[in-house]
């Protein structure tokens, strides 16, 4: 376990250096952001500190000393502080053609002082080449991703984004993706290692004369198919959200509301029914510009999953302050 | 702990943490990364010549 724990911490530090060089390469090399011609390259670089609060409960649940689950009365909570670092560099090269590429690396870091199971670390790195058809592009984008919760590594994901975005020079987009993934765990989750399918899309519109910077409109559905042969983990859903953005009183403030629904194959152990969620987040950001190139964050959610058994079901609540900066 | 209880334990364990990371994924406007969520630019070349990116972020599989 220790030996997992400081692999997990090598790759988040090996990420987060990947992310940081990729923010000095792209401040060394690239005084404009974006491009303005072609057959340049570009860079972004943003890092985010917020401070903030969350909450987590779920129904309290035990392992009898047959081995069989017991939902005791009453709710299991895990709140706290948390801090949290967000580090994001990204590179584009545009070509003479209608090819371009880009990489990208993020890391970010939560922590709690005093409730240490509400510590998360993520780290993603992608690689990406699109081609450019007229107002459309197709891209073929490969992507790695580890995921450390409480401390310890829980998930890599591999996998290749297909997609195709079409936009319009006001401001309107439309994008649909293709994104097989494979999920792989410690030795603990091991069960829980899955192939996963996923077809996703979002619908954009500008909508500047109504009094609303943008509005958009994103879909999915997804096919996870556990690798161990487990039915009840195996599962299919579909998700839909709504972002609406808009400034006032000097902010851009934006409010998404996010559904999703889940079915699992199977029915579980211990008699339980095959498990159903309804996931149900909402969210409100308001953020306010300090200079050019830095802004402060406030940010409002709430996550509820009403589920079937109601061994599944939690609730998330976080309320966050942020400092953050781009060039 | 009997195999079955275990993983039935392990998938309530992943519900909460699709929560922590999922749910204030969409809303950020300027950097909605690493809570799930992935974001890619796009080139947009102008009429003068001149490219334009675009930003756009999804949920992850």
């Amino acid at each position: 376990m220790i030996a997992v724990f400081h692999g997990a911490r090598r790759c988040f530090g090996a990420l987060f250096f990947v992310a940081l060089s990729a923010a000095a390469v792209a401040q060394a090399t690239s005084p404009l952001s974006p491009p303005n011609a072609a057959n340049e390259a570009s860079g972004h670089v943003e890092a985010e500190f917020g401070q903030g609060w969350e909450r987590s409960t779920s129904p309290l649940v035990r392992v009898s000393p047959d081995g069989a689950l017991v939902q005791l009365p009453g709710l299991s909570k895990l709140a706290g502080p948390v801090s949290r670092l967000l580090v994001n560099g990204s590179r584009e090269w545009s070509t003479n053609g209608p090819l371009q590429f880009s990489a990208t690396a993020v890391s970010e870091v939560r922590w709690s002082p005093t409730a240490r199971d509400l510590d998360l670390a993520f780290a993603t790195a992608d690689f990406s080449a699109r081609w450019g058809f007229g107002a459309g592009s197709f891209s073929v984008s490969p992507s790695h991703m580890i995921l450390g919760v409480a401390g310890k590594s829980f998930r890599t994901t591999d996998s290749v984004r297909i997609d195709w975005t079409h936009t319009s020079g006001e401001g309107d987009l439309w994008s649909i993706r293709v994104e097989p993934a494979r999920y792989r765990h410690n030795s603990a989750f091991v069960d829980l290692n899955a192939d996963v399918l996923a077809v996703s899309g979002i619908k954009r519109w500008k909508l500047t004369d109504t009094g609303l910077d943008k509005l958009e409109f994103a879909w999915g559905v997804r096919r996870e198919r556990n690798r161990q042969g487990y039915a009840d983990l195996s599962n299919r859903g579909a998700h839909a959200s709504l972002e609406a953005v808009w400034p006032f009183f000097g902010a851009q403030w934006s409010a998404t509301l996010l559904l999703q629904h889940t079915k699992f194959d199977a029915a579980g152990p211990d008699g339980l029914p095959a498990r159903r969620d309804r996931f149900l987040s909402t969210d409100l950001t308001a953020e306010w510009p300090l200079s050019k190139t830095s802004f402060v964050r406030m940010n409002l959610s709430n996550a509820i999953n009403h589920a079937t058994p109601s061994l599944y079901e939690n609730q998330h609540r976080t309320i966050e302050i942020s400092v953050g900066a781009h060039w | 702990m009997k195999l079955r209880s275990r993983i039935a334990l392990s998938a309530a364990a992943v519900g909460l943490l699709f929560t922590a990371v999922q749910a204030p994924a969409f809303a950020r406007s300027a950097s909605n990364i690493g809570h799930g969520t992935t974001c890619y630019s796009v080139p947009t070349t102008n009429a003068n010549g001149t490219i334009t990116y675009t930003r756009v972020c999804f949920k992850r599989a």
